[in-house]
C-alpha cells in the first residue's frame, strides 16, 4: 500500500515511515500540510496518517483538502496527534477522519487499521492499480 | 373636720336631740330667766349644731323640727293658734335657720374642692416619672416625691423643712466642683433655670447619678416667689443609649463601604464619610437629593424594582449591579440595602450599603484567566512530552524490526537521543519553574566573563538555529565584561532567548545577538545590555504586556510548530530579576520580528584574588578502575549503568533494596556505592547510616542518586553521610566525571 506520512516533528515522521517500510509498505514523508497535498496529488495514497498540529497548514484543514480531492473509499485518513483527541474534534472536522491514532502511536493498532484498509480497497481502485502497474 | 366628710347621721340626730333638749330646758330650768317675747332664739343654737355636723339638709331639718317644737310649745296657745305677731317671728326664724343651713353647706363644698385638689396634686406628684423637690422661699424642702426619694436616699420625712443644699448635692462631672444650687439662682433671678449638663447627684449613700434638672419659681397671684419646684431625672440610661448611638454613628462614619440612608421616596438622608469617597459627592451635595442621581440611566427599572422589595419589607443583598460617581465614572459595586421600620413594623426608609467590587471583578477576572491559561498549560504539558516519545516509541519498534541493520540502528540512536535530550530540557525547564515559584532557586553567584557565556549560550542553542536554516549574528564588546552572575543560569538565560528567536522565526531568518554596553557621558557604564534580534513573526502590541507571564504563548493556534511549554520567556524573566537586571520586549507587530534586552548590572572593581584556576584541570585523567555498588530497585537501570561502568572498566556488583545493599557493602567492600534514595526494605538515607556505623564503610565513598535535586534533599543526604548528590537520570559523561573525582587513579 502507499502510505503518507505528514508530520512536522521529522524524528516522528522519519521513524513512522521507516517502520511502514520494515512492514513492506510504500510511503512517503513531508514534513508540514502544503506539502502533504502536493504529494498527495501525485502520490495517490491508500492511507494517510496526518499530524494535527503542523505549522501553516494544520492537518484538519489537509484532511478537509483531501477529502475534496479524493473520495472517501479511496483514501484511508487517520489522524496523529499528540493532543487529547476530544480537542481537535471540532464540529467542522467532524467525520473527516476516519480513524485518530494518540501519540506517540498504538504501533499495533496502525497494524490493524492498514490491514483492514487493505482488504477494503475497492476492486474498481486495484484494477486501477493493477492496470497501471 | 378638715379632711373629714359631713356626717348626715350626727347631724340629723343633733337636730332631734338638740330640738327636745331646748324644748326641755327651755320649759323646765329656764321658764322664768327668759322672756317670753324671745320664745326662739335658743333653737338658733339647734340649727347651727345639726348644719356643723351635717350640713343642710340635716340643718334645714333642725329648723323645721324647732320652728314646730318652739311654736308648739312656747308660742301657741290652746292647741294651733298663732297671734299675729308670732307669724313675723317664726318666718324669720326659718329664714335664719335656712341661711345658716346654706352657709355651713357652702363651707363643706369648698373644703371638699381643695381636698380633692390637694389629693390630686399628690397622686401627680408621686405617680411622675421624673423626681420633684418644692422648697419654700428659704429654700427648704417642702415636699419630696417617690422619684426624687428613691434618687436622693432621703425619705420624704427625713427631708422635709431641711435645706436643699443637704437633699440634693450635685457636682460637676468632670471637675467634681460643686455645682451652683439652682433653687438659689432661681430665688435670685426669679425665672427658670436648667442645669448644666454632665451634672452629677450624690445620694445619701454616696452613689453618684448624672441628672438633668431644670428649677422654676412657684408665684402666688401676686407675682411674689413663694418657693421652688425641682424637677430632675436620671440621665444614666440616656447616658449610656447616647454613648451607643455615638459609638455607632463612628462606626458608620469611618467604614470603608459607603452608608447610605434614604426615605421611601427614594431621597438620600445621610451619607457617611465611605460614600463620599466612593461617590465624591460630599454628604451636603447630596443630602435631600433622590438616589437615582448615582444610577447610570441606562438602568430605569433598577430603582422601582428594589423600592418594591423595600416595601414588601425584604432586604436586597450583595446584588451586583453599577453606579456612577460624580465626575461620570462608572463603577462596579455590591449593594446590600435593608429597610429601616417604624414602631410600628411600617417601612419609612432603607439603608443601603455599598461596596466598591471593581478591584474585586478585576482579580477575579485575572483568577479566571490564570486558572485557563494553567489548564491550557496541563494540556500543552501533556502534549509536550507526548511529542518526543512518538519517534522514541518508533525508534524502538525499528531496533526490534531491523536491529541487524547497522545503518538504520545507528540512525535510531541519533533520534532516541535527541528526542530524550528534548525531553530531559522540557522536565528540567518544568523543575526550574517548580524552584523559582517556591523561592528554592538558589544562584551560584560569581564572577564571570560575559563573553564566555554567551559562547556557552550560543552552543547550545546552535542545534535548533542551525536545524532552522537561520542566520546567527554574535557581536561582543572589544573589552571583556564581567558580571556577578551564576554562569550556568546566565547562559540559560541568553539560550532561552536564542531558542525563543529560533522558533519563532520563519525558516532561513536572522537572529542578531548584540552585547552594548551603555556609556553615560565619559563615565564608564554600569550596565551592560544583550540584546537578541529577530526577523520572526513579531507580536501583536496586545500581547506586549504579558509575553513574561506564565504559560503565555504568542497564540498562533495550530499553526505553531515548536510548541514548548510557555515557560521559556518566563524564566528568562525571573533569572535575569533574581542577578539584579531586568528584561524587556520590543516588536512593532506581527511579522515584524522581536528584539529582547536584557539588562545586567556591570562588576567594574577588580577581583581581590584571580580566580584560582586550575590549571591541570583541563587534563582529563581517566579513572583508575574501582569497585563499585550500584544500589538500585530498578532492574533496567541498574543494569544499563552496570554495562556503562564495565566499559569504562570498573568492577560492578548489584543490590536491589536495601538490606541487601548492606550486606554486599559488608562482603565486597567497594570503593564508591551509588546509592538510590527510594528503595524498598530499607530507605537509601537508613542504608547510608548503617554503612558509616561500621569500621570498614568510614571510607567509603557514597553517592546518592535520586529524582530530586532540591537544595532540602541534598542537606538531608548530607547529614545521612553521603558524600556526593546527583539527579537521576545520570549521563555517562557524568558518571565517568563523579567516578573520576571519588577514586582518582592510583599512581
Amino acid at each position: 500500500m502507499r502510505v503518507l506520512v505528514a508530520d512536522d516533528n521529522r524524528d516522528a515522521a522519519d521513524t513512522l515511515a521507516t517502520i511502514l517500510r520494515l512492514w513492506g509498505h510504500e510511503v512517503r514523508v513531508v514534513y508540514e500540510g502544503t506539502s502533504a497535498l502536493i504529494v498527495a496529488r501525485c502520490f495517490r495514497p491508500h492511507v494517510v496518517l496526518l499530524d494535527i498540529q503542523m505549522p501553516k497548514v494544520n492537518g484538519c484543514e489537509v484532511a478537509l483538502n483531501l477529502r475534496r480531492q479524493v473520495g472517501r473509499e479511496q483514501m484511508l485518513l487517520v489522524a496523529v496527534s499528540a493532543s487529547d483527541p476530544l480537542d481537535y474534534r471540532l464540529a467542522r472536522y467532524d467525520g473527516v477522519f476516519d480513524a485518530s491514532l494518540g501519540k506517540p502511536c498504538d504501533l499495533d493498532r496502525l497494524e490493524e487499521l492498514l490491514e483492514g484498509c487493505q482488504s477494503h480497497i475497492p476492486c474498481r481502485r486495484r484494477q486501477q492499480l493493477v492496470n497501471r502497474e | 373636720m378638715r379632711g373629714q366628710g359631713r356626717q348626715h347621721g350626727l347631724g340629723y340626730l343633733t337636730a332631734v336631740v338638740a330640738t327636745a333638749a331646748v324644748v326641755l330646758i327651755r320649759r323646765f330650768l329656764l321658764a322664768d330667766i327668759l322672756e317670753p317675747d324671745a320664745p326662739l332664739y335658743l333653737f338658733l343654737f339647734v340649727v347651727t349644731a345639726a348644719a356643723w355636723f351635717g350640713g343642710l339638709k340635716a340643718g334645714l331639718l333642725a329648723t323645721a323640727l324647732s320652728t314646730l317644737a318652739g311654736t308648739y310649745y312656747f308660742i301657741a296657745r290652746d292647741g294651733w293658734r298663732i297671734a299675729d305677731g308670732d307669724g313675723l317671728r317664726i318666718g324669720i326664724f326659718v329664714v335664719s335657720g335656712a341661711a345658716i343651713s346654706c352657709f355651713a353647706e357652702a363651707m363643706y363644698r369648698s373644703w371638699d374642692r381643695a381636698d380633692r385638689q390637694r389629693e390630686a396634686l399628690r397622686i401627680t406628684l408621686s405617680s411622675i416619672g421624673d423626681a420633684v423637690i418644692a422648697t419654700d422661699a428659704d429654700g427648704r424642702v417642702t415636699s419630696l416625691n417617690p422619684v426624687a426619694a428613691a434618687l436622693t436616699g432621703w425619705t420624704r420625712d427625713e427631708a422635709m423643712g431641711r435645706p436643699l443644699e443637704d437633699v440634693f448635692r450635685i457636682v460637676n462631672e468632670e471637675s467634681r466642683l460643686p455645682v451652683e444650687n439652682p433653687v438659689k439662682k432661681v430665688l435670685a433671678e426669679g425665672r427658670i433655670v436648667g442645669l448644666a449638663n454632665h451634672t452629677l447627684l450624690i445620694a445619701k449613700d454616696g452613689k453618684e447619678l448624672p441628672i438633668d434638672d431644670s428649677a422654676a419659681p412657684i408665684e402666688d397671684a401676686e407675682g411674689a416667689i413663694r418657693g421652688v419646684v425641682l424637677i430632675f431625672r436620671d440621665m444614666t440610661e440616656r447616658r449610656r443609649a447616647e454613648r451607643t448611638r455615638l459609638r455607632l454613628a463612628a462606626i458608620v462614619e469611618s467604614s470603608d463601604d459607603a452608608i447610605i440612608g434614604k426615605d421611601m421616596d427614594g431621597i438620600i438622608h445621610s451619607w457617611n464619610r465611605g460614600a463620599e469617597r466612593l461617590y465624591g459627592y460630599t454628604a451636603k451635595e447630596v443630602i435631600g437629593k433622590p438616589v437615582s442621581l448615582l444610577m447610570p440611566p441606562d438602568h430605569p427599572d433598577e430603582f422601582p424594582s428594589i423600592m418594591e422589595r423595600l416595601k414588601r419589607g425584604e432586604r436586597v443583598d450583595h446584588y451586583e449591579t453599577t453606579r456612577v460617581r460624580k465626575d461620570g465614572q462608572r463603577f462596579d459595586v455590591s449593594l446590600s440595602i435593608s429597610p429601616i421600620k417604624d414602631d410600628g413594623g411600617r417601612v419609612i426608609g432603607a439603608s443601603a450599603i455599598a461596596r466598591d467590587i471593581t478591584e474585586r471583578k478585576r482579580l477575579y477576572q485575572q483568577l479566571l484567566e490564570a486558572d485557563r491559561r494553567k489548564d491550557e498549560f496541563l494540556a500543552t504539558l501533556a502534549h509536550e512530552l507526548r511529542n518526543p516519545l512518538a519517534p522514541i516509541r518508533n525508534a524502538l519498534q525499528i531496533l526490534r524490526l531491523a536491529s541487524d541493520n547497522k545503518a538504520t540502528v545507528e540512525q535510531v540512536r541519533t533520534i532516541m537521543e535527541r528526542q530524550l535530550q528534548q525531553m530531559v530540557r522540557l522536565i528540567d525547564d518544568l523543575m526550574d519553574v517548580s524552584r523559582i515559584t517556591r523561592r528554592k532557586l538558589q544562584l551560584r553567584k560569581e564572577r564571570v566573563d560575559l563573553a564566555t557565556v554567551v559562547r556557552n549560550a550560543v552552543e547550545t542553542s546552535r542545534p535548533l538555529i542551525e536545524t532552522a536554516g537561520h542566520e546567527l549574528t554574535v557581536t561582543l564588546l572589544m573589552e571583556s565584561i564581567h558580571v556577578e552572575a551564576d554562569e550556568a543560569r546566565l547562559a540559560q538565560i541568553l539560550s532561552n532567548l536564542l531558542n525563543n528567536a529560533a522558533k519563532y522565526t520563519e525558516r532561513g531568518g536572522h537572529i542578531w545577538l548584540t552585547v552594548e554596553a551603555e556609556s553615560e557621558g565619559g563615565q564608564p557604564s554600569r550596565e551592560v545590555l544583550i540584546r537578541v534580534k529577530d526577523t520572526g513573526i513579531g507580536i501583536p502590541a496586545d500581547q506586549l504586556p504579558h509575553i513574561f507571564e506564565m504559560f503565555r504563548q504568542v497564540d498562533y493556534s495550530l499553526e505553531r510548530s515548536q510548541g514548548g511549554l510557555g515557560i521559556g520567556l518566563t524564566l528568562v524573566k525571573w533569572l535575569t530579576e533574581m542577578h539584579g537586571g531586568t528584561v524587556e520586549v520590543h516588536s512593532d507587530g506581527p511579522n515584524k520580528g522581536s528584539e529582547f534586552i536584557v539588562r545586567l548590572p556591570i562588576v567594574t572593581e577588580q577581583p581581590t584574588q584571580q580566580p584560582s584556576s586550575s590549571g591541570d584541570g583541563e587534563c582529563k585523567v581517566a579513572a583508575g578502575p574501582c569497585k563499585v555498588l550500584i544500589v538500585e530497585d530498578s532492574e533496567d537501570t541498574a543494569t544499563s549503568m552496570r554495562t556503562i561502568l564495565l566499559m569504562m572498566g570498573h568492577d560492578v556488583r548489584i543490590a536491589h533494596d536495601g538490606i541487601q545493599a548492606v550486606e554486599a557493602a559488608g562482603s565486597y567492600l567497594p570503593d564508591v556505592v551509588l546509592l538510590d534514595l527510594s528503595l524498598p526494605k530499607l530507605s537509601g538515607y537508613e542504608v547510608a547510616r548503617q554503612i558509616r556505623q561500621q569500621m570498614w564503610g568510614k571510607n567509603m565513598k557514597l553517592v546518592a542518586l535520586t529524582g530530586w535535586g532540591q537544595e532540602e534533599d541534598k542537606r538531608r543526604s548530607q547529614q545521612a553521610g553521603f558524600d556526593q548528590h546527583v539527579t537521576k537520570p545520570l549521563e555517562p559523561a557524568a558518571l565517568e566525571e563523579l567516578l573520576r573525582k571519588l577514586c582518582p587513579p592510583s599512581a
